[in-house]
């Protein structure tokens, strides 16, 4: 066969490729089933080389038998180490790789040659999930609630007892952990990301404080905690656990009124009310997010690596992170009541006055502050009906294809007056009555007569400051407030009717 | 009209070929009517996402790339000194001429305004545009190839003095036509240079005018190719060149043919490179793309090479055949098959039967006319009074 | 005048140095940032409802018949439109609204790009960019043939394909002439919502840059049109990636009819370089043909030389041997006329 010849036959084998190659496109990602753990431990192995393994842990309890726990795991005195045993500790990645590979196939081999049913042996059969996600597994996250319920679990042990389970410190002298009232921390305060010598990371700790207990205490048929791993990271199933009607408060020796400041005296000094702010918490790592240490412990005025780098300025003042000052009171600032307002301002138009909370004196070094005390002033009152606060407005100014518009001013303002009144927060932060009316009567004197709308806005817009003309500054006002504060009066005949077109 | 041959016989009009080719015409013409009563909309599938459809495809991108055989053969026998091919000139000169006319033809029934034709030379002029240096082109090698024609016109006619002078101006309009031929070619594919957005990638190139000449030159060899084995036939008795002969300027345009359809390839490969497009031969749009490179350039490419060293006719011209619809096909590609290859499926863009019907109408009025000429004119043969033109 | 020599290259130098100076200044690479002080549109789609009240109002403005669903009708949006002939401007809607998202609209129409690709394409310049900004058309002069509309990215015209005497190409205007007269846009005086904001271009800028500097959550960090294929009059704020909004993310900023005319300097040089080359080619092909034919006579020449040499020596050979035979022949027969008479006369 003369190499002319076999030229049809080579664009057949070309066109055969092409069409094979069409197919290798990398099919969508899927997710991992639930119920699967997925090995892949970036945190050990770094990039990984082969797909990870999608671990089946309720095939193996009912292959092995539900009693046959220490087979993987370490058991100690009945408390269960839930890593798998043999790849626990300080290990170098190939050492754990090992590990697994000797312990998982090591006994799928045995069982094979004792001709019982036996998991793969191959590569490429465990390491089979391609284009895996990793699973949303949401970290745990405790709540009063919760914390009241194992409160109530251990209220009959003794004092010394009663709490160490999870508040605990090393003892050097006794060798031991032993509980120290008044110093219970988080867990995080100590365990870590990774194990640390003796001290276990995080995810290790939680799991053979907590897994243990809950499967000793459904090994004795009492009422217990999740055993898998969705009943505490799942989301949808965390949200379903029972709460607490009553949740007594937390004590751990907080003070109920507090000042926030600098010994040193940098600004004036911040009232602050813990006690009123601890039910507004879903828990103290609300705040307290690392340790329950004060927030200047780790955000330094310079910013040093423990705080992240964060100064304390922007620990008090960012606007972005629901865990300062600023930042969960702007997130509160979408409740329905105040988003209508709130919603439609830009960042820098909704800075409140420094003074709001910068309500204290200002503290020469070495001076004690004065006592703290709780925050009752309120807001006046709405004025009464008057030429400078109507009953209602009609609005004629541009009326041409729809009639003039009736707007119901009065029973807006007390609507939004109301919001305001029994929110705390806003209440203090608005400080007086005045600041409500500037949601619709922006950029105008607070406390004056505020002008009428066509004062500034004329009927074209003005592009150059992008202002926009009277009838679209009064759709996007009321219109997107009634959006935000999901007012069903939204379409054009709810403010307006159509006039009858002259024929 | 009666198909009178050079030799006197009558063969009656009502022969099948005309017919059919009757037909075919007066349908064309009913539908041309309405097209110019009613506009476009009545007779196309045209839309506002797809303005050009198969009018433009065929008889203006195809019809030209077909008919590009007029000035490789004429450079080759004039400038070149292939005198071997002399035979086959007159044939694809006149196969050019009439593409051409087929071109025209097809564009005035395809624009909006077709008695405005000749605005961008008369009225206003937008030499920025690709299109204004096509039609310039196009009409002034329209009007090369009429000259280029008209030798045989004199001769039939008996005007020696006219005869003489265009003969003379053979080398002129040859260099002119090469000239014209280059640049009308290769920008007929640099018009598509401007939609990079709506073109699919591995049709759209920063080098598409090279590879639309490259693609004319195969396609105008192989189309006289196709051309030669019908004329061969049907006007056997003028023909003067032996069977030997005919065979061999045969097999030397096999050899052009592949070494063109060659290069073509090595082309669309550098332009695939330079964009880096390799991966996209791997989706959908890629097999198509490959089934035309490959199917349509590549094997007619080792035909071309395999029939002329084995010396076998029948193979000459199925690979003509397969060129000439490669190039037809890859002129589709670019005009409305891979062209808005993004838009939704309900607003794609496929030729309706009278569109279709006006095309294959414009076709057999060429053949209708290529006939006549040539049953008539010394086309397929050298008039015996006058000397061979160079 | 005498001159050192140090003082006549000092001179030569100081001559070079302002010829230099005067060469660079000749030589700067001039760009044209477009006509200064030329109009645009903002588009926030963040801002539109959907109501197309700008539909009815272009209908208006230029005589064109009202869009044939109402302004209530929300089933228009069931399928996406582009603009008609009849219609200069759409709106569609990109997103559904699920909920807690709004509904996401759009509206459509000529994009009057900074170098704009149809006006670069029209083959007999129907187009014209006006120094205000909005891009015009000449009916008068068009000859249909829908380049434009093949050519432009945004598909933004339309043709009268039901018209057989006069079809013309149909697009968004931006009203030139109610611009030229100090009024706004139709567009922009009907929207209620203030999704459509007419001013000057530069300043609309500004303005969406302020807007997404204002509301960092609202805007995707990127003003469309403001470089895309050159830059566009019509610019947009979006609060979802372009691309779901049928616009082409990415695109170069490069004009349009900057890459697709690039070819068309190839043509002079086709035109001043193909006549020599191929006219070398025919002399080439004569010089070949001739030399040919000159060693064929040659050839010619040197075999009839050769041949008369030849046959002159072969007749001068049988010219002696034809001399000896005869001479032989001669003596043969007087030896034999002796020896006859010899005999004779003895007896």
């Amino acid at each position: 066969m003369t190499p002319i010849r076999i030229a049809p036959l080579l664009f057949i084998a070309l066109l055969g490729v092409a069409v094979v190659a069409a197919q290798q496109a990398p099919a969508a990602p899927e997710p991992a089933p639930a119920g699967m753990i997925l090995m892949a431990y970036p945190e050990d192995f770094g990039e990984l080389e082969r797909p990870p393994v999608d671990f089946d842990h309720a095939r193996h309890t009912t292959a092995l038998g539900a009693d046959q726990c220490s087979k993987c795991h370490l058991v100690e005195e009945g408390v269960l180490t839930p890593s798998f045993a043999a790849a626990a500790g300080d290990l170098d990645p190939d050492a754990r790789m090992d590990a697994y590979h000797d312990g998982c196939q090591g006994c799928h081999q045995e069982r094979a040659e004792q001709g019982l049913s036996a998991g793969p042996l191959t590569c490429g059969e465990c390491h089979r999930v391609k284009n895996a996600v990793l699973p949303d597994q949401a970290p745990m996250a405790y709540d009063y609630s919760l914390h009241a319920r194992h409160v109530a679990v251990f209220k009959d042990r003794d004092e010394k007892d009663r709490c160490r389970g999870c508040h605990h410190v090393w003892d050097k002298e006794l060798k031991q952990l032993v509980y120290v009232k008044g110093q219970e921390d988080a867990c995080s305060d100590c365990h870590r990301e990774r194990d640390e010598g003796k001290t276990l990371s995080l995810k290790n700790a939680s799991h053979v404080q907590c897994l243990s207990c809950h499967l000793a205490r459904t090994g004795e048929g009492k009422e217990a905690g999740p055993t898998a791993c969705v009943g505490c990271h799942d989301p949808a199933k965390r949200e379903a656990v029972k709460k607490l009607e009553e949740i007594p408060r937390l004590v751990r020796g907080q003070p109920d009124q507090m000042w926030i400041h600098r010994a040193d005296g940098l600004s004036r000094l911040v009232p602050f009310d813990h006690a009123a702010h601890e039910p507004r918490t879903t828990f103290c790592t609300s705040c307290h997010h690392e340790t329950v240490q004060p927030c200047r412990r780790c955000h330094t005025v310079a910013g040093v690596p423990e705080g992240g780098g964060v100064t304390l300025e922007r620990a008090y003042h960012g606007a972005s992170s629901r865990l300062s000052c600023v930042g969960c009171h702007e997130a509160e600032q979408e409740a329905i009541g105040c988003v209508g307002c709130h919603g439609g301002l830009a960042a820098s138009e909704n800075d409140s006055e420094c003074s709001r909370c910068h309500a204290g004196p200002w503290l020469a070094p070495g001076v004690e502050p004065p006592t703290a005390v709780p925050n009752t002033a309120g807001i006046d009152p709405l004025p009464p009906i008057s030429d400078d606060f109507p009953e209602t407005v009609v609005i004629d100014v541009l009326s041409s294809t729809y009639q003039p518009s009736t707007m119901p001013h009065r029973k807006m303002a007390v609507k939004l007056d109301e919001a305001v009144r029994t929110s705390r927060l806003a209440s203090v932060l608005h400080g007086d009555v005045e600041t409500g009316c500037q949601g619709c009567h922006h950029r105008s004197q607070l406390g004056e007569r505020p002008p009428r709308c066509r004062a500034c806005h004329g009927e074209a817009a003005q592009a150059r400051v992008d202002r926009p003309g009277l009838k679209v500054a009064y759709h996007r006002q009321c219109i997107g407030c009634h959006q935000r504060m999901g007012i069903k009066k939204q379409g054009c005949t709810d403010c307006h009717e159509k006039k009858e077109v002259a024929s | 009209m009666s198909t009178a041959t050079a030799h006197g016989e009558r063969s009656g009009i009502f022969t099948p070929f005309n017919l059919i080719a009757g037909v075919i015409l007066v349908g064309g013409a009913i539908i041309l009517t309405i097209r110019f009563t009613t506009g476009l909309a009545s007779t196309t599938n045209l839309s506002n996402t797809n303005p050009w459809g198969l009018w433009i495809g065929f008889d203006v991108m195809a019809g030209v790339a077909l008919a590009a055989g007029g000035f490789v053969i004429s450079s080759a026998v004039f400038l070149f000194g292939m005198k071997e091919y002399r035979p086959i000139v007159r044939p694809a000169l006149l196969t050019g001429f009439l593409g051409y006319s087929l071109v025209v033809l097809g564009l005035l029934a395809d624009l909006g305004r077709p008695w405005r034709l000749p605005y961008p030379f008369i009225k206003q002029a937008g030499p920025t545009s690709p299109l204004f240096e096509v039609s310039l082109c196009v009409a002034l090698y329209l009007t090369v190839l009429f000259i280029e024609t008209t030798p045989a016109v004199f001769e039939w006619l008996g005007l020696k003095i006219w005869r003489r002078l265009v003969g003379q101006l053979t080398i002129a309009l040859t260099i002119f036509g090469v000239i014209l031929s280059t640049m009308h070619q290769s920008t007929l594919g640099a018009m598509y240079m401007v939609t990079p957005t709506k073109l699919h990638p591995l049709w759209y190139s920063s080098q598409i005018p090279v590879q639309f000449f490259i693609s004319a030159v195969a396609a105008g060899i192989s189309m006289i190719i196709v051309e030669g084995w019908i004329s061969h036939r049907a006007f056997h008795d003028q023909v003067q060149t032996s069977n030997d002969q005919f065979r061999d300027i045969n097999f030397g345009l096999a050899k052009g043919a592949a070494v063109v359809l060659g290069t073509y390839f090595a082309v669309k490969l550098v332009a695939l490179s330079l964009e880096n497009e390799w991966r996209l031969l791997a989706t959908g749009w890629g097999a198509w793309y490959l089934i035309e490179l490959m199917g349509f350039v590549v094997l007619p490419c080792l035909l071309f090479t395999v029939a002329y060293r084995e010396q076998r006719l029948g193979l000459v011209r199925l690979a003509a055949a397969m060129t000439v619809a490669g190039v037809v096909l890859n002129r589709f590609n670019v005009t409305f098959i891979a062209f808005n290859w993004k838009v939704p499926h309900s607003m794609r863009y496929a030729p309706a039967w009278t569109e279709v019907w006006v095309t294959v109408s414009l076709i057999t009025l060429a053949v209708v006319v290529f006939r006549w000429i040539a049953h008539r004119m010394p086309i397929m043969y050298e008039h015996p009074d006058y000397p061979a033109l160079h | 005048m005498s001159m050192s020599r140090r003082g006549f290259v000092g001179s030569l130098a100081a001559g070079a140095g302002a010829l230099s100076t005067a060469t660079t200044e000749a030589t700067t690479v001039e760009h044209f940032e477009g006509y200064p002080g030329r109009y645009g549109l903002l588009h926030d789609t963040t801002l539109c409802v959907g109501c197309r009240s700008c539909e009815v109002a272009c209908a208006k403005v230029n005589a064109l018949p009202e869009p044939e669903q109402p302004m209530g009708d929300l089933d228009v949006f069931e399928k996406l439109r582009r603009s008609t002939a009849t219609a200069f401007t759409v709106v569609n809607r990109y997103q559904d609204g699920d909920g807690d998202e709004p509904p996401v609209y759009r509206k459509l129409q000529c994009m009057h790009c900074n170098e704009p690709c149809c006006a670069t394409v029209c083959l007999v310049h129907a187009f014209t960019k006006t120094p205000e900004g909005p891009i015009l058309y000449d009916p008068e002069v068009c000859i249909g043939c829908r380049y434009c509309i093949m050519a432009c990215p945004y598909y933004a015209l339309a043709y009268e394909y039901d018209n057989p005497i006069d079809p013309r190409v149909m697009r968004c205007t931006m009203c030139y002439p109610r611009i030229k007269e100090g009024l706004n846009p139709g567009c922009a005086d009907a929207c209620p919502a203030g999704a459509i904001t007419f001013g000057r271009r530069e300043d609309l800028i500004e303005v969406a840059r302020d807007r997404i500097r204002k509301f960092p959550d609202r805007y995707i960090n990127h003003v469309f049109g403001e470089y895309e294929f050159g830059g566009t009059s019509w610019l947009m704020l979006a609060g979802i990636p372009f691309r779901e909004l049928d616009l082409e993310e990415g695109a170069t900023h490069e004009s349009l009819p900057a890459i697709g005319t690039s070819y068309l300097s190839v043509v002079p040089l086709i035109v001043t370089i193909y006549p020599g080359l191929l006219a070398g080619f025919y002399a080439f092909t004569k010089r070949k043909d001739k030399l040919a034919k000159a060693e064929l006579e040659a050839a010619l020449a040197e075999a009839r030389a050769h041949g008369e040499e030849e046959a002159k020596a072969k007749l001068a050979l049988a010219a002696e041997r034809a001399k000896k035979d005869k001479e032989k022949a001669v003596e043969t027969a007087v030896r034999k006329a002796l020896a006859e008479q010899g005999e004779g006369g003895s007896s």
